[in-house]
């Protein structure tokens, strides 16, 4: 077995609210090998975005909490790592893009200083030195002139060109690992497109593994080798791309693929799933899924199913394959 | 093909032409626009420039004493007349702006240096730590601001301070009574500002925290500090000349503008020697009101959403 960058084995994270305990991120593992891209699928609310930032542990605390298991970034626990050695991976081995380009660059100093701080924070270089490598970055995420938009304010850029600085920003240090967090989510379609082209290309350039936050299945089509579906803190399903469109297993990921529209072919009525995610506080007993699902027999209502292996590297957390997994 | 080409280049060269302005560019060039802001700048100019040069080229000594000449009228010897002491009037006027000037100066800067410290840093960690600034803030600001300058002027009195070293204790109180209003203001914009998603972008580079605090927290809140510290000069002149005035800031022969004005505490001098009073009041309405427009200026001129 080839050796993982990234190993998430059984993360809790937890927030501690006045209603109660709320588990955002609940019992979730997965892997992620150099250079390769792996998808986290959902609905808003299911815990995608928690558990990239427990990976960068970000997560804010109180009253937020990593409860248990363990974060191996290259054989290294992170949750046990201190402030320090924390501070030396972030933006340096991990750097996160965010969701929202428009409010992550602060107003106040230019794109060009915002980039050579953290070229200079992480490779002990002189300005100059950074300046140029900076200056070099915005050239390499496709900004013209980059002369001038390094002096530019983050507020004289349009949406798609401060998501391409905040790329540039998150490669500047040749990170091992990238968290996009619904990296295209504010951004119209053409644009888009440009920035999943640019992030493969820059993948391919420094062989950087990227873990993708979204909800948009295109994207995951477009870029992901592995896809991870998430349902209210819990993995549900998990396979590698080509089998997850190909042959959709957990009733949620079928829905969530059948409530896509599909290119020449009229429909009235978009399929949706019914009912709604369940209330943090209120989780129904058994699958979280039942209440919602269309296949929910009664063991679904009862018992909680683990996620365990259908196919080889097609895992999925269902009763209805029950037959399949003990046949494995 | 050919013709699209060219307006490529042409687009090339115009955006080559374009020129980056910094925030504090831009701010300076709506300031500029703003004629009121201006006078007042020009004011204040003026009156640094003549307080901080005006002794230099003046032929008299700002103490020396000509009995021979007391309470002169304004004369093309002594331009503004001499005092009781026969001091020319003029040069000690200009030498008590540089005290007033520097009491407002450098009490500000007490002012925002505490201020702005404790507040980014109460705003930043919250819990404990902003409890207890917070309480000392209030602390602070429940305190009477006169009787106690009053005290302190009492005790200076008490302790034999020489008079030259006075303004120097008054620069330090005015500036510690006067920061828990500052203080409050910065701590309320760093609260609403480190939740911003590029603070979580700052942390996610790994910054250190004195770095977010200092360097991506502080130029944020640079506008409210400017402006209120702006507005903080021209009140400590004020607080300053009032606490002279009543004999309790700085004393003869050192002059201050407050001091001098009360040189003539009797109605006698007051109705019969105007030249001794009028030109330090004058001063310390011109300096009060074009710091105070300049205050209002910036706060404009800082301002994104206003447009002059």
């Amino acid at each position: 077995m080839a050796e993982y960058l990234l190993q998430v084995k059984n993360l809790k994270t937890y927030f501690y609210t006045d209603e109660g305990v709320v588990k955002a991120v609940d019992d979730v593992s997965f892997n992620i090998k150099q250079g390769e891209t792996l998808a986290i699928v959902g609905e808003s609310g299911c815990g995608k975005s928690i558990t990239a930032m427990s990976i960068m542990k970000l997560i804010p605390s109180p009253p937020g909490k990593i409860e248990g298991g363990e974060i191996k970034f290259k054989g290294k626990d992170i949750i046990k790592l201190s402030d320090e050695e924390l501070r030396s991976l972030r933006g340096n081995k991990i750097s996160v893009i965010f969701q929202e380009p428009m409010t992550s660059l602060n107003p106040v100093f230019s794109i060009g200083d915002q980039i050579e701080e953290s070229i200079m924070l992480h490779k002990n270089i002189s300005k100059v030195e950074a300046k140029k490598q900076a200056i070099e970055m915005i050239k390499t995420v496709g900004i013209p002139r980059p002369e001038i938009i390094a002096d530019s304010y983050p507020h004289e850029l349009s949406g798609g060109m401060k998501q391409r600085a905040m790329i540039a920003m998150a490669m500047a240090c040749d990170p091992e690992l990238l968290l996009a967090d619904e990296p295209t989510t504010a951004l119209d379609v053409t644009i888009q497109a440009q920035i999943l082209e640019l992030m493969k290309a820059l993948q391919k350039k420094f062989n950087t593994a990227i873990l993708l936050i979204t909800h948009d299945l295109g994207v995951v089509a477009e870029t992901a080798d592995y896809v991870a579906v998430m349902y209210a803190g819990k993995i549900v399903e998990e396979a590698n791309v080509f089998e997850l469109f190909k042959n959709p297993s957990h009733p949620y990921t079928i829905g969530l693929l059948k409530s896509k529209p599909i290119i020449n072919k009229q429909q009235d009525v978009l399929y949706s799933i019914p009912g709604q995610v369940p209330s943090p506080h209120h989780m129904p007993k058994g699958c979280y899924f039942n209440p919602r699902c269309e296949k929910a027999i009664e063991k679904c209502r009862q018992e909680q199913p683990k996620l365990s292996e259908i196919n080889s590297g097609h895992k999925v957390a269902c009763w209805l394959y029950e037959k399949e997994m003990e046949a494995k | 093909m050919e013709s699209k080409l060219q307006s490529g280049n042409q687009m090339e060269k115009k955006y080559e032409d374009e020129v980056v302005m910094s925030p504090a560019k831009l701010a300076w060039k709506k300031f500029k626009k703003n004629k009121i802001a201006m006078t007042g700048l020009i004011i204040l100019v003026i009156i640094l420039l003549i307080s901080i040069f005006g002794p230099i080229l003046s032929p008299y000594n700002m103490a020396a004493i000509d009995l021979t000449n007391t309470t002169g009228e304004p004369s093309l010897v002594h331009l503004l007349g001499t005092d009781a002491s026969g001091r020319d009037n003029l040069t000690r006027v200009m030498y008590a702006g540089r005290i007033s000037l520097a009491v407002g100066f450098f009490s500000v800067l007490i002012q925002v240096v505490v201020g702005v410290g404790l507040g980014v840093i109460a705003g930043y960690y919250g819990g404990i730590i902003d409890s207890i600034i917070m309480r000392l803030v209030d602390i602070f600001s429940c305190l009477p601001t006169l009787p106690i300058l009053m005290m302190i002027g009492a005790l200076m009195l008490d302790l034999k301070v020489r008079p030259e070293n006075k303004m120097y204790f008054l620069m330090l109180i005015i500036g510690l009574l006067s920061w828990p209003g500052l203080c409050r203001l910065v701590r309320g914009e760093i609260l609403s500002l480190r939740e911003k998603e590029y603070m979580q972008a700052a942390e996610a580079l790994g910054l250190k925290d004195s770095r977010k605090m200092f360097k991506h927290l502080l130029p944020n809140t640079a506008a409210i500090i400017i402006v209120s510290a702006a507005l903080g000069v021209g009140s400590a002149i004020l607080t300053e000349s009032g606490l002279s005035f009543l004999g309790l800031g700085v004393t003869v022969p050192t002059p201050s503008w407050g001091a001098l004005v009360q040189s003539v505490s009797d109605m006698d001098s007051l109705q019969s020697y105007p030249w001794l009073w009028i030109p330090a009041g004058i001063c310390i309405l011109l300096t009060v009101v074009s710091v105070n427009l300049i205050g209002d200026g910036l706060r404009d001129a800082l301002d994104p959403k206003h447009n002059i």
